[in-house]
């Protein structure tokens, strides 16, 4: 359902936010995972957080 | 008149590395014009140093590692003075359900549906995206573009930076998040815009 799937986007980013600060626990992680392999948005915003600290880290270089 | 001979063709390289050092110099002094100085100092030294660098480091790695010297010196120049300067956060953390709120509806839902950007990684290999990332950081908020810088780009603890800012560090955590999250808009915005797939 619309409102679910909506609910969790929110969620999941809140997920993707907190993995830079804790490790997630096992079911955050599993949460998380199930999520983005149902939603591109969501895939496709972790993809991006990525890219940015990998570009971050090679800006020093 | 020899030394138009001897004129080391890395010296405009060197100056292509300036914005980077400032900014680098900028997180740890807290002050754009001391940043500048310090560079500034860091540059001709490095001028001089340059027929010794082999280049077993790369050029911004070797500049860097000058520049440290001079900030660490300009540090205790700071303290002799006894310039204390009280450090104040400028930006407000708020926390993470309001950067939350600022992402998603009221509903829950995505305000701008992230869309997929087009080999981001080939980007990297391009000049114009690293003018364009500079003028991104730039554009942060001062306390979010430090600490941003000194946590992704130096790699430094969250925690220590926290202490440097004087800020506690889930407010840090805050601030680095929306960081983070403008510099993705930021991007998006001026440079994969152009280039975004259609998602089919």
């Amino acid at each position: 359902m619309g409102a679910e799937r909506e609910f969790r986007c929110r969620e999941a980013v809140r997920l993707l936010l907190l993995a830079f600060e804790r490790a997630l626990t096992d079911d955050e992680e599993r949460d998380l995972k199930g999520h983005l392999a149902a939603c591109g948005h969501c895939d496709n915003y972790d993809r991006q957080l990525r890219f940015l600290s990998a570009a971050a880290s090679r800006f020093a270089r | 008149m020899p030394n138009d001979a001897t004129r080391d063709p890395r010296h405009a390289e060197i100056e292509s590395h300036r914005g980077y050092l400032v900014r680098y110099a900028l997180a740890k002094l807290r002050d754009r014009e001391l940043s500048e100085e310090v560079v500034q100092e860091a540059l001709l030294a490095a001028l001089e140093a340059l027929p010794g660098f082999r280049g077993d480091a790369s050029l911004r790695t070797w500049l860097t590692s000058i520049l440290r010297f001079k900030i660490a010196d300009a540090q205790r120049e700071r303290v002799r003075e006894r310039e204390v300067f009280a450090a104040t956060s400028d930006e407000p953390g708020g926390d993470l359900e309001s950067l939350l709120d600022a992402a998603f509806g009221p509903n829950g839902e995505w305000r701008e549906p992230p869309a997929a950007w087009a080999d981001p990684h080939a980007s990297l290999e391009q000049q114009r995206f690293w003018e364009v990332f500079e003028r991104c950081l730039d554009r942060l908020p001062a306390t979010g573009g430090r600490v941003f810088f000194q946590r992704e780009v130096l790699g430094e603890e969250t925690k220590r930076i926290c202490e440097t800012e004087n800020i506690t560090e889930a407010n840090c955590w805050v601030i680095v998040h929306r960081a983070r999250m403008s510099l993705r808009t930021c991007l998006e915005a001026n440079w994969f815009a152009g280039e975004t797939a259609d998602g089919r």
